[in-house]
């Protein structure tokens, strides 16, 4: 981009061509006054204050919205404009009501800074009249406060909620004297459009919205900032974690604009659900199971409990008899303990996580195609794509900092956005094209697109023949796959098979988004292949914006991964069964290792009914509720001999446990998370961890320790450096070196920048592959008896298990309890009204639920999402499993639903 | 000094929408002339012909034009400013019901010249009688093949959509009446863009005043260098001025422009102060414009003229006001009328017209003193220098020009109780 | 309710559910019912796709929408310049004050709808009041406030009648 050079207050300055005053002179250190700008909504220019004077034009100018130009001379204050800024301070101050005193924003709020900083006199154009206190429409909200007579109308909030979030919940209403801030007729803010992502108060100038639930803990001066990545979803998001120092408690999240990669944008997880960290339902000591009943232990009985039946189980049926689920919520330094622990320590490779049920699916089918298995591009690439095909993801609701990306994507860059989704979600409205698949059948539908793709010569072939191998594999099962053959497969259209294929091929640079949709099926790593063979086929891998880029639903999925909580796989994806990389690892973890790839999770599981598991030792998963076919999962683990559960709550799984050890959540330890754009990123303690609750990894080195093999270290920086030493991707980490911003992999030595996108220039495995994928059908069908179509997923509100999130008020007030969605004729027919309670049966449970009579979804297709204890979706889905990634198929299976018996 | 009927030179002659009656006086002759011209033809006759608009900013017509017209690709669209919500302007209207087909034929040459296919008057809602007119007449125009597809048998495809405006002051302001257009709040934008570049739905705008666009039809009929003969060097036509006030005779009235003097006009058109007294002060441009009085009335009818009096000719609205009444007394009226008009976007504009109202109100109730009126200036000078549309940076001028013109009235007021 | 849709329908046709008249769209709804009801703003955000916040933030900008239902009267006061110089300013105080209204409300007892509004055209005439479409020229306060009650003595003489 073109720099400009201009002048400022007498300092010479360059710019990119196009940056306003206002940004230049901020590079300079320079702050213009303003009340009404934030770099991430449209300069709206309302607050006046920006002004400057520009030598040669009459009169001022707002600096907000004017681009510097070559030799422009600027001068930001005199006289003059000091006296307008304190006039116009002075009559904004006569309609805010000055309650500085008792207001949590004093001193962290614009509008007292410059009233200070002009010295403006409150009372000089009198003082606003005190006005009765009226209902509005944040009143009944958990979350958020709206205080009118406080609000200085400078439309941040409202242009927040239209132009980055595009929920449009809030507007201005009234004219005038009456003019204020509102929902549509006022109603309350949970029931609107509103995602509680709370960017208004956030954006917020002068204290006129507030954290409800912080009101009164504390002013944000005497509050003290810990910098730390979300616990949340994988997008990594940078929240500052505001906590009074005289109680240790968190009192509420903000986050920084120009953060990377959220920006200062929030989800209402990340902004309004962390409660579960100060819960008083938190464990705080060891328990161990006595005659059926927990008792309180020291940690070293309950240490030496664990160390003892895991050496005294080993000895009897050998470590194979052994397995351990390692967590997706844990750092990367618990993780790669954890893993160390189990191989090295226990001595099997019976090491798992979660991640199998979500992305194994892409970490086989990538790697196959590509060589490596993660988010092939940056999250902050996604806006400016021509073309974002998404499938399989709702991504507004299940990342929802992503879903902003997106929709500023196409609406200020102008990408075609492509919805293939089961679900009319809610991106569909920003789509230049929706297609409904029915459950189960991507792979028609991305093979039909390739028909067309190839039969209209739309594709790279360039690409194909220099970076590429097996194209000529691929023709053939293209060749027969028409859009009309796909239409009786999939019930879309072929006429929209068809645009769907020329969108994405014409796009410069397409980028394929997706999630779990894709990958939780029995044909997961089918599906992954198939939107590889179409990245490729078109020329759009290797090149920003461009890609194949699953998002990763927990926080650290892509580091327990990448870390090695794999059976197959030590840190850094190399494989355990390759004798030289063993060597490798045994030298450096001084152990013999096995060379034999372990179990996945539900193997796991089904192990344990056959007497080959006899110990289970879980570091913070919930497969009680998490994983399919439940009452299957549940058996195992009460049959299971010895089974420990290290978490921060007595979740559902830890009910069946011998031992539970209390761990500290990501608020309260150092350590590091990788998030879905393989971005390596601190976590920091922030408050005190309750009772006797200690970090995983140091809980993991004490039992290794009390086992006979030492573990221990000074902290969690210094495992990183020992992962640098054994893990090439992750060779250049160190916490110094990813403080500011974090650093993503692969990043092989110290001085590497790190990788913003991959395969530039040449595959990781060299040349991509082309996987000829055949259609199959989902496991199970639906017949007679189960008619329909029965999908899980996620809701905005909530996450995973509901542990965490449903510690929160705010998120109990739009999220109280569990759903089915069914089509509105399908509920008619059935007689089934919104609300009214319903149960649905699958081969494998049945479970009471309310009924959600919807739109947006298919006739014939049901869909649960699966957070809720009380009629847990996963009592339900089918545990079928992908014959290569080992995923169960939580996406597809047959289902009835009825309306329930009325009580007499 | 005499009337010149240039663009009302129909009025009154047929009933409309009667097509026949205004073709008769050779209606129409000025489209085809420019279906045969040629767009970039049509808009180098309106660039030589030095027309400027008539909506109050006095933007010069041919160069917007040029800008619209210069983004070839997608909708672009004219939109006929028939708001006219200014204090004592009420031309438009003798136009819009006396010679509207004038005006169609207008609206028609804009959207060839600049290539908008989709064109909207927006007429002020109280004119209940003109709305309807219009929407009579827009039947009329598309039986007549005026509207829609072919226009006169050349391939030119041109809509009109008649939208009653709520009969708010703000929508005469351009980007608020595009606001209101897309169905949002009739409020102000920045500029840029401006809506020559981003205007109605993003796309390129053309916004123009009926009287300027019934300018045009004229132009190309009489010729560029008869329609030059009329006016001063720099401003050429004539105007439409709306005389009311403190006269005998309120109207409107077509002058040459530069014809006579501000103070002749007063008294050979409206014969006089009604009450017969001296003028006190005169707004020249509407109410929004600050107040001429003693020699400054004699300035000629020309925009610079009356600029350099100390005023401006904004929308040629021309208020009379005679000796006897306080100028705090006229400033509470104008002020009561601007304190409702705020579109309530901007702070300065939103809060300080209803500080200086209120301040007003007690200086009126003789509850003012020294400081209230130190206040006037200082937030009727912040609003003009800071505000971002017409409304905010004019509605103070007559304020301030009025506490420069009579401070004794002032005083005066402020005294009644400290004596 | 089917057919109240079919009024949303053809007003929304009338325009060609064009996006620039929404608020022509909405002024014929208002025409339909005296008022915006809001189940009919919630349709007609559904029917054109756009978030409801959006109309409801037009609704209450135009003085002249009403989101609740109109009164039995409508009384409109001038209140343009001439008009407030020549008193309308007190007249429509006190009418505010006595029938507990607010301009552009309706009274308690739904007797009628009070419009304050910009310049009627009869300047000559000011100020002037116009009750339900008869005018009132030279009106003051005294005089304004006795015809308004004239109607409520209708009213109420109308009410008596019918409980004979």
């Amino acid at each position: 981009m073109k720099e400009v050079c201009f002048n400022i207050d007498g300092t010479k300055v360059t710019a990119p061509e196009g940056t306003t005053i206002l940004e230049a002179a901020k590079g300079v250190g320079i702050d213009i006054p303003n009340l009404c700008y934030d770099s991430r909504v449209e300069p709206a220019g309302t607050c006046r204050m920006c002004v400057v004077q520009i030598e040669g034009r009459p009169g001022l100018t707002i600096s907000c919205n004017t681009p510097v130009a070559e030799g422009m001379e600027v001068c930001t204050e005199n006289a003059e404009i000091a006296a307008i800024r304190r006039t116009v301070l002075e009559l904004i101050l006569s309609d805010h009501r000055v309650a500085c005193t008792s207001c949590d924003k004093d001193g962290a709020c614009r509008l007292q800074d410059y009233a200070y900083r002009y010295q403006a006199d409150e009372g000089r154009f009198g003082l606003p009249e005190r006005r009765p206190v009226k209902p509005n429409y944040a009143t009944n909200s958990e979350g958020i406060l709206y205080d009118p007579d406080k609000c200085i109308l400078c439309g941040l909030c409202v242009r927040y909620c239209e132009e980055v979030q595009k929920a449009e919940a809030l507007t201005f209403a009234g004219r005038l004297g009456q003019i204020e801030v509102s929902t549509a007729f006022g109603m309350d803010l949970h029931e609107s459009t509103c995602v509680l992502c709370g960017g208004c108060v956030e954006i917020c100038p002068a204290g006129s919205m507030l954290d409800r639930a912080a009101i009164g803990k504390g002013r944000e001066k005497d509050l003290t900032r810990t910098r730390t990545t979300c616990a949340y979803c994988g997008v990594g998001c940078q929240l500052d974690l505001l906590t009074d120092p005289k109680t240790g408690r968190i009192v509420k999240v903000t986050s920084e604009v120009g953060c990377i990669p959220n920006n200062g944008n929030m989800c209402v997880k990340g902004k309004f659900a962390m409660d579960f960290v100060g819960s008083d339902k938190r464990l705080t000591t060891p328990l161990i199971k006595r005659n059926g009943k927990f008792e309180e232990a020291t940690w070293e009985e309950a240490i030496e409990f664990v160390a003892e039946r895991l050496k005294q189980i080993r000895s009897e049926f050998g470590a194979e008899s052994i397995a351990g689920l390692s967590s997706a919520k844990c750092t990367n330094e618990d993780n790669y303990v954890f893993q160390k622990f189990i191989r090295a320590c226990i001595g099997t490779n019976n090491v798992d996580h979660c991640a199998r049920l979500c992305h194994a699916s892409t970490v086989a089918g990538l790697a196959r195609a590509f060589g490596s298995g993660a988010m092939t591009n940056s999250i902050d690439e996604i806006k400016d794509a021509g073309c974002i095909f998404i499938i399989g993801s709702n991504t507004t609701e299940a990342h929802p900092v992503i879903g902003l990306y997106v929709k500023e994507g196409v609406m200020k860059n102008g990408a075609e956005l492509l919805v293939a989704d089961p679900r009319r979600i809610d991106l569909a409205r920003f789509a230049k094209l929706y297609i409904a698949q029915k459950p189960g059948t991507d792979v028609a539908l991305i093979n039909a697109m390739m028909n067309v793709i190839i039969s209209e010569e739309i594709y790279d072939k360039d690409f194909i023949s220099e970076r590429t191998e097996d194209f000529e594999k691929l023709k053939p099962i293209l060749k027969d796959f028409t859009p009309e053959k796909a239409e009786a497969i999939t019930t879309i259209p072929a006429e929209k098979i068809r645009a769907a294929a020329r969108i994405y091929a014409k796009a410069d640079t397409a980028s394929i988004i997706y999630s779990m949709g894709i990958t939780q099926h029995t044909t997961g790593t089918d599906n992954v292949l198939s939107l590889a063979n179409l990245a490729m086929l078109t020329g759009n891998v290797g090149k920003a914006s461009a890609g194949v880029n699953p998002l990763r639903g927990q926080n650290n999925v892509q580091g327990a991964c990448d870390l090695g909580a794999l059976p197959n796989v030590y840190p850094g994806y190399q494989s355990v069964e390759d004798s030289q990389l063993q060597t490798k690892f045994e030298s450096a973890w001084e152990q013999k290792l096995s060379g034999r790839k372990g179990l996945t999770v539900v193997e796991m599981m089904h192990a344990i009914e056959e007497d080959k598991i006899k110990a289970l030792y879980i570091m913070g998963e919930n497969p009680a509720l998490s994983d399919p076919n439940l009452n299957r999962t549940r058996k195992s683990l009460e049959k299971v001999d010895f089974l420990v559960s290290q978490d921060i709550f007595l979740s559902e799984t830890a009910e069946y446990a011998d031992v539970v050890l209390p761990s500290v959540c990501f608020a309260e330890k150092d350590g590091t998370f990788t998030n879905t754009e393989r971005r390596v990123q601190r976590v920091r303690k922030a408050v005190t961890p309750p009772g006797q609750a200690q970090s995983d990894w140091e809980i993991i080195c004490e039992v290794a320790t009390k086992m006979g093999y030492p573990m221990a270290y000074g902290g969690a920086d210094e495992i990183m450096d020992e992962i640098a030493t054994v893990t090439p991707i992750y060779g250049g980490m160190s916490f110094e070196r990813i403080d500011k911003v974090g650093l993503q992999w692969p990043c092989p030595d110290k001085e590497h920048p790190g990788t913003r996108f991959l395969h530039e220039g040449t595959f990781k495995r060299g040349k991509g592959k082309f996987h000829p994928v055949e259609y199959k059908n989902p496991d199970e069908l639906p017949d007679e008896n189960y008619p329909f179509v029965l999908t899980t997923g996620r809701q905005l509100y909530q996450f995973h298990t509901g542990t965490m999130t449903r510690k929160s008020p705010v998120i109990n007030q739009v999220s109280p309890t569990g759903y089915v969605e069914i089509h509105t004729d399908d509920a008619a027919g059935l007689e089934i009204s919104n609300g009214e309670k319903v149960e649905v049966i699958t081969r494998r449970g049945k479970v009471t639920t309310l009924a959600r009579v919807t739109g947006n979804i298919e006739k014939g297709w049901l869909f649960m999402p699966f957070h809720f204890r009380e009629g847990p979706a996963n009592m339900l889905t089918n545990d079928a499993l992908d014959p290569t990634a080992k995923i169960p198929e939580f996406k597809v299976c047959a289902a009835a639903v009825n309306k329930m018996k009325q009580p007499v | 000094m005499k009337e010149i009927k240039l663009l009302t030179r129909r009025v009154g002659t047929y009933e409309p929408p009667d097509l026949k009656g205004y073709e008769a006086q050779g209606g129409l002759v000025a489209l085809k002339k420019a279906l045969a011209m040629g767009p970039e033809s049509v808009i180098d006759e309106i660039k030589r012909a030095g027309l400027v608009g008539r909506g109050g900013a006095g933007f010069p017509t041919g160069p917007k034009w040029a800008m619209v017209a210069g983004e070839k690709q997608g909708q672009k669209y004219l939109i006929c400013n028939a708001e006219e919500g200014e204090v004592g302007t009420f031309k438009d209207k003798v136009l819009l019901d006396g010679d509207p087909w004038l005006v169609l034929e207008g609206i028609l040459i804009g959207a060839f010249a600049v290539g908008a296919e989709k064109t909207y008057i927006y007429i002020n809602g109280e004119y209940d009688q003109t709305i309807e007119l219009w929407d009579r007449l827009v039947v009329e125009a598309r039986k007549a093949g005026l509207l829609g597809d072919d226009i006169l048998g050349s391939k030119l495809s041109v809509d009109l959509q008649v939208v009653k405006s709520k009969g708010l002051y703000i929508t005469g302001e351009e980007l608020a009446l595009i606001s209101s257009l897309e169905m949002r709040r009739a409020a102000s934008r920045l500029k840029p863009p401006y809506p020559t570049e981003k205007g109605l739905f993003g796309r390129p705008t053309v916004v123009n005043n009926v009287e300027t666009l019934a300018n045009v039809p004229v132009i190309l009929a009489e010729g560029v260098e008869a329609y030059r003969r009329l006016g001063v060097e720099g401003e050429p036509g004539t105007r439409l001025f709306s005389l009311s006030g403190d006269v005998k005779k309120s109207g409107v009235y077509e002058l040459e422009i530069g014809s006579g003097t501000l103070a002749e006009f007063i008294e050979e058109f409206g014969g006089g102060t009604a009450g017969g007294r001296p003028i006190k002060a005169v707004q020249p441009g509407g109410g929004t414009s600050r107040f001429l009085a003693g020699d400054s009335l004699k300035c000629k009818l020309t925009a610079r003229a009356i600029l350099q009096a100390g005023s401006g000719i904004g929308t040629a609205g021309v208020i009379v006001y005679e000796e006897g009444k306080s100028a705090v007394d006229i400033v509470k009226g104008l002020i009561e009328f601007y304190g409702f008009e705020s579109c309530g976007r901007c702070a300065p504009c939103r809060i300080g017209v209803v500080r200086i109202k209120e301040i007003i109100d007690k200086v009126f109730g003789g509850e003012g003193t020294d400081e209230d009126l130190e206040q006037l200036r200082q937030i009727g000078k912040a609003c003009v220098a800071v505000s971002t549309c017409g409304m905010g940076q004019a509605f103070p001028l007559p304020v301030l020009s009025a506490l420069e013109l009579f401070p004794q009235d002032f005083e005066a007021a402020i005294e009644k109780v400290s004596a | 309710m089917a057919q109240e849709n079919n009024i949303l329908e053809q007003i929304v046709d009338r325009y060609d559910g064009e996006v620039g008249m929404l608020i022509p769209m909405m002024q014929d709804i208002q025409a339909e019912y005296g008022y915006l009801p809001p189940d009919q703003l919630h349709a007609m955000a559904k029917r054109l796709e756009l978030p409801l916040s959006r109309l409801y933030a037009v609704a209450t900008f135009y003085s002249s929408f009403r989101l609740a239902p109109k009164g039995a009267h409508d009384v409109t006061l001038c209140v343009g310049t001439v008009c407030y110089l020549k008193g309308s300013g007190a007249i429509s105080e006190a009418i505010c004050r006595e029938f507990r209204v607010e301009p552009g409300g309706t009274t308690p007892d739904r007797l009628f709808t009070f419009q304050a509004v910009n310049c009627l055209g009869a300047c000559a005439v000011a100020p002037v009041m116009i009750v339900d479409g008869k005018y009132y020229d030279g009106v003051t306060t005294a005089s304004a406030l006795e015809v308004i009650s004239g109607l409520a003595k209708d009213e109420a003489t109308v009410q008596n009648e019918g409980e004979r």
